[in-house]
């Protein structure tokens, strides 16, 4: 699997270096987005937002926001949608623990 | 453009702790500035009671244009009459008026938990049906249906809008309802997410392509990070 982030304001993007640098941000990211065109090609009006696509660039799911602990139910949720693993997405009383 | 914080924060001011719950994933991203951003990645999404210092009276006053405490006193004959007679104001605002959409889905919303609350979910349904497609409202629009179907005492239709809900919007809550009620019908978890994986299959809408750079300089696009899976983030440094 490979990971993106695509930075959605441009007056920022002169940040994103050093952003990545001081939270050791592994996820190459990108710039030079117009935030004209994420909202009509992606309906992006606001950030986190993360889409999973698979081979084809269709896409699997798509979740708004993100809170601590919520990590976990992301990856069940890859996993269950790639078909790596059955069910049961963890419920956000679980979202912390770990489903080792 | 919706400013879909309104709509968040409508659900602190009707008492509706679950959906507040929803809304502050889906929407705690978007500032009072209607057209653009919000919440640093790495900020977490804060929690209802951190949502307004002005409390639940202050966002109730501030979303439904009366002075602070009335909300609270008000009848639900007078909260529906007040609700009805802003939906009225704003709908004779011409669409390109940009202030008519600022608490536009929020009025919606909030008129339709009431109606189904005193037991009318036709009437509710019919506000909700009003509330135009929209990315960022439309999983909302499915789970606040699926609550009003639930009210109804229709399961079924109540499954049906929340994996509508779900598949637009992963979001843990949805699931936990989804799973409830597809239980309450004698599905499984496992036949559950089948027909997520269903309806994802038949959106099937694809991811369109950019060109962007690094920070350095060098172009890329979504081909350069073809693989099994893909995971797309939008963030910004904050």
């Amino acid at each position: 699997m490979s990971a993106v982030t695509i930075n959605i304001q441009p007056d920022l993007d002169d940040k994103v270096s050093e952003w990545r640098q001081d939270h050791d941000f592994q996820i190459p990211a990108l710039v030079g987005a117009d935030p004209d065109r994420l909202e009509q090609a992606y309906g992006v009006t606001g950030a986190p937002e993360t889409f999973l696509l698979d081979r084809s660039g269709k896409i699997l799911f798509r979740h708004i926001g993100f809170s601590p602990g919520e990590e976990r139910v992301l990856e069940a949720q890859i996993r269950v949608l790639l078909d790596l693993e059955p069910f049961p997405v963890p419920t956000p009383g679980q979202a912390g623990r770990s489903t080792g | 453009m919706y400013d879909t914080t309104v709509v968040r924060k409508l659900f602190f001011s009707l008492n509706s702790c679950i959906l507040a719950c929803l809304f502050l994933a889906g929407c705690s991203r978007y500032a009072e500035e209607p057209s653009r951003v919000n919440t640093p990645a790495t900020m977490p999404r804060s929690s209802p009671s951190q949502q307004s210092s002005a409390g639940p009276e202050g966002t109730a006053a501030e979303l439904f244009d009366l002075a602070p405490g009335t909300w609270e006193i008000m009848t639900e004959k007078d909260r529906r009459a007040h609700l009805e007679s802003l939906i009225g104001e704003y709908e004779s605002r011409s669409p390109e008026d940009p202030t008519r959409t600022r608490k536009f889905p929020a009025l919606y919303f909030a008129l339709a938990t009431l109606l189904s609350r005193s037991g009318e979910g036709d009437e509710a349904l019919e506000i909700l049906d009003r509330i135009p497609p929209h990315p960022q409202t439309d999983p909302l629009l499915h789970l606040v249906r699926g609550q009003v179907y639930q009210s109804m005492s229709n399961p079924a239709k109540a499954m049906g809008s929340y994996l509508m809900s779900f598949s637009m919007d992963t979001q843990p809550w949805t699931w936990q309802r989804l799973d409830s009620v597809a239980k309450q019908l004698g599905f499984s978890q496992q036949q559950t997410l089948e027909q997520v994986r269903r309806l994802l299959g038949q959106q099937a809408k694809t991811f369109a392509s950019f060109q962007l750079a690094t920070p350095q300089g060098q172009k890329k696009s979504l081909a350069d990070f073809s693989n099994q899976a893909i995971l797309v983030n939008f963030f910004f440094p904050g």
